[in-house]
């Protein structure tokens, strides 16, 4: 018997199980209907083809019984990311996906029966749906069972982020079947009620749920039925709903850091580069994590050596940004996602199982930690040793800058308040990494008061 | 094993007996909305049938006028040829 992995127990069409390394999805005796449309209806040729659909192949069953069908083995994703982690196109793009899925699907007579983030991944630089088992055959005159997860997880989150605050995705986290609508429209602002779209999507959606809670759905149907006309519309709506949702990145505090701090003189920035370059090419690295990457540079770098670099920052301008720059350049190693590295995404759902925490994503191969333990150590308190521990849970290889207090960023952190931080020097970070790592090289910056070091995690096998 | 088999093959048949029993809750309030949007796509959709077919008529009676007064221009150039 094949044990569902966390994330996929919630369907009972079939579920994703992990053997000997490999991800298979197990399909259901009771899904078999719907998926032999799927599959004959060329629905599922047509999605592959345009890199909508994550592909599979159909793996012989070892032990067949009456609940399994088929078991099948999809293309494996490199990193798993969830909504909360995305910026405002990463989710708007996974959204107007989710839409053309659906389009697609009705005009061969299928129809999505979720719409959950969740179900897209971004796979080489593109979103993509990953769940195989989400169609289900069309019966004319049903309205869409997933209208709500769709409003709950795309258009309410992407509305709050367009119109309320930029960091609102974060309810996600809160709110694993997505963020009620009833919220939302408390949430939005007041002239959102008499727009069209959000109007109705969300404020009379909300209203709805309110004054028809308890009743039933097939009392509704057994007075009218919904047409395709009227759900290719409602499809539309949604669809020009979503593109009507803008957000321009507008100045923070990270988004010109390189060109605003003067710490790096222009011969400075390009021995770091030089000295990144040469840590990386070292090794055969399948995934590198870029721990505040800002919008990139040094993830580009790193993406040379590697199969795929996620480019992790606290910034939502910055992965904006740097998925734009991904996104307009066809860039298909580099995935930009939020992350607040003091407070990293925690494991959420049920048996806090269901989406895995940072930690439970890694180790990584390479772990990059360029300009960012002066932040950690001195911005949060985070002593220097939890730090060292903390990254050697996460990475099997490390490049780390350690930045001196004599450095003009870490005087303008300790500026306005006392340095508590006598153990922050160079020294001492040495000696306390070296418990946890093997020191394989080091290069001062010329002409900065930084060192980059190359470790590799001593605790794992390499 | 037994019951568990027999559960899962419960919710799958239940499942399966009627459509908008998906396994989801769709929710009454959001099938009820869908309707009111599905009511609101017909009407304009009639809405702009209507003015369509109004644009047509009056763009067609203009049409024919200036048709007219391109054969009457083309009659005169010809004079004047």
């Amino acid at each position: 018997m094949n044990t569902a992995i966390a994330g996929s127990f919630r369907d009972p069409s079939g579920f994703l199980f992990e053997k000997n390394g490999i991800l298979y999805r197990q399909i259901n005796s009771c899904y078999r209907p719907n998926y032999e449309v799927f599959m004959n209806s060329g629905l599922y040729r047509a999605l592959v083809r345009q890199a909508w659909l994550i592909p599979h192949e159909e793996i012989e069953v070892a032990e067949p019984d009456n609940l399994v069908y088929k078991v099948i083995q999809p293309e494996r994703i490199d990193m798993i990311s969830y909504p909360y982690e995305w910026s405002f196109s990463q989710l708007k793009d996974a959204a107007l996906l989710t839409l053309d899925i659906q389009r697609m699907a009705l005009q061969k007579n299928l129809s999505l029966k979720d719409a959950s983030a969740y179900n897209v991944q971004f796979h080489k630089g593109r979103p993509i749906f990953i769940d195989t088992l989400s169609f289900e055959r069309y019966q004319e005159g049903e309205p869409w069972v997933a209208y709500r997860q769709f409003c709950q997880h795309f258009l309410a989150p992407l509305a709050l982020m367009a119109k309320t605050d930029i960091s609102l995705n974060q309810l996600l986290v809160n709110n694993i079947d997505g963020i009620p609508l009833s919220l939302a429209g408390r949430l939005l602002p007041f002239k959102t009620r008499f727009s069209i779209s959000l109007g109705l999507h969300i404020h009379l959606h909300a209203r709805s749920q309110i004054r028809n809670a308890g009743r039933s759905v097939t009392e509704q149907f057994s007075k009218k039925t919904f047409s395709k006309k009227a759900f290719i519309a409602l499809i539309d709506s949604l669809r020009t709903s979503i593109n009507s949702l803008k957000w321009v990145p507008e100045n923070t505090e990270w988004i010109d850091y390189y060109d605003a701090n003067n710490n790096y003189q222009d011969n400075a920035m390009a021995s770091k580069d030089r000295i990144v370059d040469a840590f990386m090419q070292r090794f055969a690295i399948h995934i590198a994590w870029d721990l505040g990457a800002n919008t990139g540079r040094f993830s580009r770098i790193a993406a040379k050596y590697c199969k795929m670099v996620c480019a992790w920052d606290i910034d939502t301008a910055c992965v904006e940004l740097n998925y734009l720059a991904c996104r307009q350049k066809g860039e298909e190693k580099v995935l930009p996602l939020l992350l607040n590295l003091a407070t990293p995404s925690p494991a959420i759902g049920w048996g806090n199982s269901e989406r895995m925490s940072l930690q439970d994503r890694g180790p990584a191969d390479m772990v990059l930690a360029l300009g960012l333990i002066h932040h950690l150590s001195i911005s949060h308190n985070l002593p220097l040793e939890i730090i060292a521990r903390f990254l050697a849970k996460i990475s099997n290889k490390l490049i780390i800058e350690f930045v001196q207090k004599e450095d003009s960023q870490v005087k303008k952190l300790l500026q306005n308040r006392k340095d508590i931080f006598p153990g922050y020097e160079q020294d001492n970070f040495e000696r306390i990494f070296r418990c946890h790592f093997d020191l394989i090289d080091q290069q001062p910056i010329p002409d900065s008061r930084r060192t980059v070091y190359l470790f590799s995690t001593r605790h794992k096998a390499n | 094993m037994k019951l568990k088999c027999l559960f899962v093959t419960v919710v799958c048949l239940t499942g399966f007996a009627a459509p908008a029993f998906a396994y989801l809750d769709p929710g009454a309030g959001s099938f009820v909305l869908q309707m009111l949007i599905a009511g609101i796509m017909g009407t304009l959709f009639t809405v702009k049938m209507y003015w369509s077919r109004l644009k047509t008529f009056f763009a067609s009676m203009l049409g024919k006028t200036m048709d007219h007064s391109l054969e009457n221009k083309t009659e005169a150039d010809r004079k004047d040829e």
